[in-house]
């Protein structure tokens, strides 16, 4: 299991996030991330990831690219799609 | 009363485009009751008549609204607005990404809102090879559906005319707010269901899927590139910057000629002298004070709203938010900052590329410690009569006084980095802080589309912030012509000095005495001011040296160095001018931020000119 921000870059990540979660609990940032699509089982792929600073990264999901800060590529979790 | 029409979406589908398309100039830009979010409304129009009246709201991705912009787009939706809400709701689809589209089109259906769904971009879509089967997309939507091009206008008749039939039916739309919204909106459950539906009917629904956008891809191999995505970056922003001076100049420089020549006939026709110089010296000289800042915004919001459009301003957000973001500052904050350094105006009117409310404030507030282009003329004279022109070492264009000019922009810049983390720190949070922002495909821009906002920004500056500039000039004018010493005016014994000796003792520890503390006056109105009205108090004119020379000369001779790098230090760190001023409360809907503003910048700059002082007296 890892984070969005930890995953490799160029391949199919599958999202584990947000299943159990108690709904008081998600945050803003949850909430906006959940509704661009980061869904429990959606495939997303990162595309790009700052070199420099690590972040910001870029990331396709539901066929559209993403821009996602550290921190809240840090709130998704996946596992590499086999 | 005329029916009410609410385009709604989510962010980048073409929304804006479509509305400027439905109502072409018959617009007006407001706020919404209460908040500084802006409200576009217009209208539809037929043989010259009004018939329709449009609401463009801010973008939203869905009803569990998180910024200020959704929040407002929210209460409209749910009528909890304070003025009534529209009876047609346009919810506007893009068909190049139905995915991520959809999920609104959902939400907005299950609360029983009667829609008219433009599904806008089919132009695009179609090029793609998409092909959809738009009878099944209605009955399954239970909506009427049209296939719309904001860009070409096709399907924009049509909409129309859907728009008219929903208003003669008067079918208002009989809505259900869930008990607990937020609790509702945010279940994973509900959000995973809505994203099933959504996969399903797009299965039903489509008949030849999209080909990937591959010439964004390729165009991101070089912008978002690590190395050619900055150089990139720093090309556009110096061509742009670069324009922006080279186009605006000559038209600012027409305005000015204008007005000098409506001046020179003023004074060549009326003979009484306070009339005179009240149109002038006041209502001339304010009025033309207002408009030389027009082309200067005009042109800056026609670049931006041009980057906004290609596609092109989330990714210079994306380059440099890490960089920008340690300092408090979101990566939309570059364009604002460095345009800044032409202006401050067109810079605090063009944050509103930034979307949160809190971020752009800080932005806002820093934007004064910028260094801007009418700081230029004070810091020459002031130079020029302290630093003495020397080569640094040895080097014939490597100069002193060079290297002071840019210490004291590096000193301003450093400055408004330093302020806008303090900002960060302390201002309370409204909404959270994120990136999380969407990248647009690229897209050719409607070139009516800039041209229009270009309009209506301007239309803005002159309405909201030109009748405070003119009033604030009138008030300046009569403190330096009042009163008069046998019919004339005499700077050194007007109101203004008179204001200017009341306020020496507090600028005496700075080493300004009565006659810099007037000629401080008439600057709120203009930086640059500070120059002629000194000289006004020096009595210096052109000599056989040139002004510039002989200003120096007397500056350093009344005054001393103390109290001069004193001045100079202050015109780094006091509060811009009055046009500033003006701005900042049009685009933060009152004077709180304003006065916080001139209140923050007063105290850096007295304490830095102070310390300035003690410093070289210490050293000489």
């Amino acid at each position: 299991m890892m984070t969005i921000n930890q995953a490799p870059l160029l391949k199919g990540l599958i999202i584990t996030s947000f299943e159990k979660i108690n709904v008081e609990d998600i945050s803003d940032i949850e909430s906006r991330l959940m509704h661009l699509g980061f869904v429990n089982g959606a495939t997303i792929e990162v595309k790009r990831k700052s070199r420099l600073f690590k972040e910001p990264l870029l990331v396709e999901v539901r066929g559209r690219l993403v821009a996602l800060s550290k921190a809240e590529a840090g709130l998704v979790t996946v596992e590499v799609k086999k | 009363m005329m029916a009410q029409v609410a385009l709604v979406g989510m962010p980048n589908v073409g929304k804006t485009a479509l509305f400027n398309k439905l109502t072409g100039s018959f617009q007006r830009v407001a706020n919404f009751p209460g908040v500084t979010v802006e409200k576009k409304s217009g209208w539809i129009s037929e043989n010259k008549e009004r018939i329709l009246e449009v609401i463009d709201l801010p973008g939203i991705y869905s009803l569990d609204a998180t910024t200020l912009d959704e929040k407002v787009t929210k209460d409209f939706l749910l009528q909890k607005e304070k003025e009534p809400s529209a009876s047609i709701f346009v919810l506007v689809l893009d068909a190049t990404n139905l995915d991520k589209s959809l999920f609104l089109a959902f939400q907005l259906k299950q609360m029983g809102y009667n829609l008219i769904i433009a599904l806008n971009l089919m132009d695009e879509a179609e090029k793609r090879g998409f092909k959809i089967d738009l009878q099944r997309l209605a009955s399954e939507l239970n909506a009427e559906v049209i296939p719309t091009s904001a860009t070409t206008g096709f399907g924009i008749t049509e909409l129309i005319q859907s728009i008219k039939r929903h208003a003669q039916d008067k079918k208002l739309s009989q809505i259900t707010i869930p008990a607990n919204m937020q609790k509702f909106f945010r279940s994973p459950v509900y959000v995973n269901d809505i994203f099933r539906q959504v996969d399903l009917l797009l299965k039903e629904v489509t008949l030849s899927p999209l080909r990937p956008d591959t010439f964004s891809q390729k165009i991101d191999n070089f912008v978002l590139h690590p190395v050619w995505g900055i150089l990139i970056l720093f090309t556009v922003l110096i061509v742009m910057f670069q324009t922006l001076f080279g186009w605006s100049t000559p038209l600012s420089d027409l305005i000015e000629n204008i007005f000098s020549y409506m001046g020179d006939i003023a004074s060549s026709n009326i003979t009484q002298p306070l009339i005179k110089s009240f149109l002038v010296d006041g209502i001339i000289s304010g009025v033309g004070g207002v408009l030389v800042f027009l082309p200067q915004i005009m042109i800056l919001f026609l670049f931006t709203q041009f980057l906004e459009d290609v596609g092109y301003l989330g990714r210079a957000a994306f380059m440099m938010d890490s960089c920008m973001r340690k300092m408090g500052l979101p990566g939309k904050a570059v364009i604002p900052l460095l345009s800044s350094h032409a202006c401050a105006i067109p810079g605090i009117m063009s944050t509103r590329v930034i979307e949160n409310y809190r971020e752009r404030l800080i932005t806002m507030l820093v934007i004064p410690l910028t260094t801007c282009s009418a700081r230029l003329p004070v810091y020459a004279v002031l130079i020029g009569a302290i630093i003495p022109n020397n080569p640094l070492f040895g080097i014939e264009f490597l100069r002193l006084p060079g290297l002071i000019l840019f210490g004291l922009y590096m000193l301003g810049f450093l400055s408004a980095m330093i302020m806008s983390l303090i900002f960060k720190k302390s201002l309370p949070h409204s909404s959270p802080s994120m990136l999380l922002m969407e990248l647009p495909p690229y897209r050719l821009p409607k070139f009516s589309n800039l041209f229009l906002v270009m309009k209506n920004k301007g239309k803005i500056f002159l309405k909201k912030a030109g009748g405070i500039i003119l009033a604030i000039s009138i008030v300046i004018w009569v403190l330096i012509t009042f009163p008069q010493i046998d019919g004339k005016s005499h700077i050194e014994t007007s109101y203004a000095a008179s204001i200017g000796r009341t306020f020496e003792p507090v600028f005496r520890p700075l080493g300004f005495d009565w006659r810099i503390t007037t000629a401080l006056i008439p600057s709120i109105g203009a930086r640059e001011v500070v120059v002629s009205a000194l000289s006004m108090v020096l009595s210096i004119e052109e000599g056989s040296d040139g002004f510039e020379k002989n200003m120096s000369t007397a500056l350093i001779q009344q005054f001393g160095l103390g109290s001069l790098v004193a001045l100079l230090i202050w015109f780094v760190f006091a509060p811009q001018c009055i046009s500033t001023f003006a701005v900042m409360k049009r685009e933060t809907d009152g004077y709180l931020w304003p006065s916080v503003m001139v209140g923050y910048t007063l105290t850096l700059a007295y304490l830095f000119a102070y310390i300035a002082k003690i410093l070289v007296n210490l050293w000489s």
